[in-house]
């Protein structure tokens, strides 16, 4: 079915049929306008004029009201947002003042926080400087009450018991005295025998220093074959074991066998050149310087 | 718009009954077809008729002829079936029987069954077409208003009318090459 035929068949649609009995109801229902128009044309004329200008204007006048409208509620707005600024002005200054105010007191507060911590510290250390003190004088005075005891034990200990032996009596320390005299003899004669033997392999004079002496002595004493096993205790008094003995006279010849080698400064015994040694009593004897080389003479 | 009828419009405005009741009886029919092919009920047409020429007698002495009678008048049917409208829940629409009698009962050019079969399809199928389109049929096409009176009685521009109508028209045709059994309305 084409176009046109389409538009034929709508355009020659049936026609509808109306019910008995509309017109009448529709001519029954007709109110036209009052002939008064008609009886009075004049006052038509001056009436229409005035309401059709008034309907004609009733939009502006309604938008000119709400434009108006606006303005006032805008101008109230503005005027409640002008003092809402100044208001909150107001407030954030207060508030920062109220804050400087604060911070000025948390200061002052911590200052004095920590003033207040400082002295209690004090007052703390005093409090324990106090019963230190309180404890050190009870101390004492137990010390002083402990001492007054022990000597009056002392005293009840040494009239109960028999009064310790004088040195010079005592035989068992005589006995290790002179043991160890006897040592300190025997130190220096082999102290004085290994010099002499240097000597003679070196076809020389004595040792220069206590360093030469002290080198040589291995291999003097011990033999070429074990020098590590030489005691260097040779070199010490035997009565401490740390005083070592002197070399008096080094470098001395062996032209002058009265010469002091070496000595003992505990003894008092003296090795000489020659290979003797001589334990002299001080009172009777002293060392001299004679010729550039120290000799025993008699007081 | 015929003299006579220009003449019966100012004999109205100025308050004579029978001049009314001539316009009325000319145009009431129209009018009532109008509404009953949409409306799909004689009590509702006849209703909807009532209501327009109250209108119309009320606002008889605005009109000015800046278009005709016919015009202005399915202008304010236009406007009174909206309304109607609004207020139903469910739009009632012609079904193939109420067209099929009118076309069985109407002589015409239709004379032969396959033509009618064609017309009622096709009256049905109007029917199923979204609402704009379906007024500017009936105005345009049923009430056999020219193209410039059904932009007026619609209130809108006449390029729309006319693209109104070529769609309604595409659609009929496409519809109409569609199979005949085809149970579902136009998209």
């Amino acid at each position: 079915m084409n176009e046109n035929t389409i538009e034929t068949i709508l355009r020659q649609s049936p026609r509808v049929r109306t019910p008995s009995g509309l017109l009448e109801k529709l001519t029954n229902d007709i109110q036209l306008p009052e002939r008064s128009a008609t009886t009075c044309p004049t006052h038509m004329e001056t009436n229409r004029p005035s309401s059709n200008g008034l309907r004609r204007w009733l939009p502006a006048l309604g938008f000119a009201l709400w434009f108006l409208g606006c303005i006032v509620v805008f101008g109230i707005q503005a005027n409640r947002i002008a003092e809402l600024r100044e208001q909150r002005h107001a407030l954030e200054s207060s508030k920062a003042a109220s804050v400087q105010q604060a911070l000025a007191a948390d200061t002052l507060r911590a200052t004095a926080e920590g003033e207040l911590e400082r002295l209690k510290q004090e007052l703390a250390d005093v409090q324990r400087l106090r019963a230190e003190m309180e404890q050190l004088r009870a101390d004492a005075q137990e010390l002083t009450t402990l001492k007054a005891q022990n000597q009056q034990l002392h005293e009840e200990l040494r009239s109960q018991t028999a009064p310790p032996p004088k040195p010079e009596e005592d035989f068992f320390a005589l006995a290790t005295m002179r043991a160890e005299r006897t040592r300190c003899v025997n130190s220096l004669k082999r102290l004085g025998l290994a010099a002499r033997i240097w000597v003679n392999d070196k076809k020389g004079d004595f040792m220069p220093d206590r360093a030469t002496l002290k080198a040589a002595l291995p291999t003097i004493i011990m033999g070429r074959e074990n020098p590590m096993h030489f005691e260097e205790s040779l070199l010490f008094c035997p009565s401490d074991g740390v005083t070592s003995y002197e070399i008096v006279s080094p470098s001395s010849s062996e032209d002058r066998p009265e010469t002091i080698f070496s000595r003992c400064p505990i003894h008092n015994i003296y090795g000489l050149c020659d290979g003797s040694v001589q334990q002299i009593d001080p009172k009777q004897f002293e060392m001299v310087k004679k010729d550039g080389v120290w000799i025993l003479q008699k007081r | 718009m015929s003299e006579h009828v220009e003449a019966l419009i100012e004999r109205a405005k100025s308050g004579e009954l029978p001049a009314a009741s001539e316009l009325l009886s000319q145009f009431y029919a129209r009018i009532f077809g109008y509404f009953r092919r949409l409306c799909g009920s004689d009590e509702d047409a006849a209703d909807l008729t009532q209501k327009t020429f109250c209108k119309v007698w009320n606002s008889l002495a605005r009109f000015d002829g800046r278009s005709s009678f016919n015009t202005w008048l399915h202008s304010i049917a236009h406007h009174v079936y909206v309304d109607w409208r609004r207020q139903r829940t469910r739009l009632d629409l012609q079904t193939d029987d109420w067209w099929e009698t009118c076309v069985t009962d109407e002589p015409g050019p239709l004379e032969n069954i396959t033509g009618q079969e064609n017309a009622r399809r096709l009256y049905a199928l109007v029917e199923q077409l979204d609402e704009e389109q379906r007024e500017t049929v009936h105005l345009h096409y049923y009430q056999e208003l020219t193209i410039q009176e059904t932009a007026d009685a619609l209130g809108i521009a006449t390029s729309t009318v006319k693209y109104r109508v070529r769609q309604a028209i595409d659609l009929l045709k496409s519809r109409m090459a569609e199979p005949k059994l085809r149970a579902g309305g136009i998209p």
